[in-house]
């Protein structure tokens, strides 16, 4: 809302109560029709063990972690969060797309180079999915669907990410401001 | 200025009224009861009770929906117990892991003892604690050997449906049984396995 | 009676449709909320957007009450969904390690999807370190096995911890997010702006 130019149609967002109202309401009813909350890095673990699978199907039916995951007869990828993943890709495009806001760049801010931002993103993306698996879960699924069901651990995953957030972030200002 | 988010104080309104209703609604409440007066009524409903043809029918059919539950003790369970009968001892009951049984839909669950009592006794709990579809093995398991396992022959005289009752009870013995004749004590019938149905499904979680 | 799905009142061979539609709908409300830009969601940090405190918690608080409502009306009992069980250690170095990487990366794992579906090249590096830290994490569950499991709580809601009924629980979070809205919308007025 506060973007500066408001002619500009690809900076136009949904406002934010509405957007809060409106994902609240569909976790609500994904609890009502599965019983479970919304998810995302599950997709990518079961992505990570297919193709672990895929390649050394030995190592990963010994493998204490990954012989959780598969069975016999049913790829690891046919899992709810994986096709819950497919439609996120798809709404997200199709909103973008209305919006007109696809457009291939990278983002940054002017006081770091692409290059850098690009360093730090596939970094991030590491740190987040290796503490996801801690979690048990990421945002969506842990802290977000878990504070919501008013698990505890939502709450502590929820705790953690924004406080280690909060106290790193003077850190890393250079990244962003 | 902050007084012209109007999305904001709308949101405030709506969520403060929505959580008071709950403070009102449901404040130190366990909505999961069933409160005393439907209970008492309930417990004298005759229909909670299912005679022991009716259950010996049931388990000869093979009838999918029935659950039999054996609330005696693991010892009295494994000397003798109903086909296809879980054992969930009284002094069990209400531990979380047995929820799937009792609150297994389209399920209706048969509770059984020696006689009536211990049935009962878990049938308040579990109807307490908001479980339907639940019934009593009228007479428990000392009924059913009486009816089924030595059943008294009708007088001559008898009505056709008393005959035919008869005649039932018979067969249901061959079945138990496996056609040895009579005075089959229940000690020396088979062990039966226990049943352990798998859950009927698991909500998994978390991403 | 609900879930609908676990208690077979909906076909569970209708579970991967209602997936896909609802990580439809799930996709469309992240991106128009401008999910898709790290920019905007790093904000958080920095003061100048605020857009992830509202979206995040307004649903919070949405589906909370709405989830206490269902339980009061007997629609769906709270006790059967599922409630992420509590492994204390693993959920604290989970949370923290998931904060270093939220301000690296700018993303977390759902937000990074639709970024590199609308052509965030950083939100497709990061998806690909998403990859690589589960794989990091597979390959050496030997190792993190242990604390992993440790100090297992089981599936335990805050409210029972504290001692106090869901219901009032819920109206205090509730209190306190909508302060906190508000006091973060004065510093966000405040705050220098930022072109992106």
């Amino acid at each position: 809302m506060k973007a500066p130019n408001r002619n500009d149609r690809s900076t136009r967002y949904l406002n934010p109560y509405l957007g809060g109202v409106l994902l609240g309401l569909l976790l609500l009813m994904t609890y009502f029709i599965t019983g479970r909350g919304l998810g995302a890095s599950g997709a990518v673990k079961s992505t990570v063990v297919a193709t672990v699978n895929e390649i050394t199907p030995e190592y990963a039916h010994r493998s204490n972690y990954y012989s959780q995951f598969i069975s016999d007869d049913e790829s690891p990828l046919n899992t709810w969060l994986v096709f819950e993943v497919l439609g996120v890709l798809a709404g997200a495009f199709l909103s973008g797309a209305l919006a007109g806001r696809l457009k291939l760049k990278v983002e940054h801010s002017p006081g770091i180079t692409a290059g850098t931002r690009l360093v730090a993103a596939t970094l991030g993306g590491f740190l987040f999915g290796l503490g996801s698996q801690f979690g048990r879960g990421c945002t969506s699924g842990a802290a977000l669907s878990g504070s919501a069901s008013l698990a505890l651990s939502g709450f502590l995953a929820m705790m953690g990410i924004f406080g280690t957030g909060y106290a790193i972030a003077w850190i890393f200002r250079k990244l962003w401001v | 200025m902050m007084m012209k988010d109007k999305a904001y104080w709308i949101l405030t309104a709506v969520l403060l009224m929505l959580g008071g209703g709950l403070l009102i609604f449901s404040p130190a409440g366990k909505p999961d009861e069933v409160p005393p007066a439907e209970l008492f009524r309930a417990m004298h409903d005759s229909s909670r009770f299912m005679c022991t043809d009716e259950v010996t029918r049931r388990i000869i059919e093979e009838d999918p929906s029935l659950l039999l539950i054996d609330v005696r003790n693991p010892e009295s369970y494994r000397s003798f117990s109903l086909p296809g009968a879980i054992n969930i001892p009284l002094t069990d009951l209400l531990l979380p892991e047995w929820g799937d049984y009792l609150r297994a839909p389209g399920m209706e669950k048969v509770l059984y003892s020696n006689d009536d009592i211990m049935a009962g006794q878990a049938w308040i709990l579990c109807t307490r604690l908001g479980i339907t579809d639940l019934y009593i093995m009228r007479g428990g398991l000392n009924l059913w050997a009486d009816h089924i396992l030595t059943p008294e022959a009708p007088p001559e005289t008898a009505s056709m449906e008393l005959t035919d009752r008869y005649r039932f009870r018979l067969g249901a013995r061959l079945y138990f049984t496996g056609g040895t004749g009579t005075g089959v004590s229940a000690t020396q019938a088979e062990p039966i396995p226990v049943v352990r149905r798998e859950k009927k499904t698991t909500i998994q979680g978390g991403c | 009676m609900g879930p609908l799905i676990p208690q077979g009142i909906i076909d569970p061979a209708w579970n991967n449709v209602f997936a896909l539609l609802i990580g439809l709908a799930f996709g469309f409300i992240l991106e128009s909320s401008g999910f898709s830009s790290s920019r905007k969601l790093a904000g958080v940090f920095y003061g100048y957007d605020f857009v992830v405190l509202k979206v995040f918690m307004t649903a919070v608080m949405v589906c909370m009450i709405g989830l206490l409502y269902f339980d009061y009306m007997g629609w769906m009992k709270l006790s059967s969904i599922y409630i992420l069980p509590t492994f204390l250690y693993s959920v604290i170095i989970g949370g923290v390690i998931m904060g270093f990487g939220f301000i690296l990366g700018g993303y977390c794992p759902g937000t990074s999807f639709c970024g590199a579906v609308i052509g965030k090249i950083d939100a497709m590096f990061f998806t690909v370190g998403l990859y690589l830290g589960i794989l990091f994490f597979s390959v050496l569950y030997p190792v993190f096995e242990k604390i992993y499991h440790a100090a297992n709580l089981g599936p335990v809601q805050v409210h029972d911890l504290i001692g106090i009924p869901a219901a009032w629980f819920a109206f205090a979070f509730l209190v306190v997010g909508l302060i906190a809205f508000f006091v973060v919308s004065k510093i966000e007025a405040r705050a220098k702006k930022i072109e992106y």
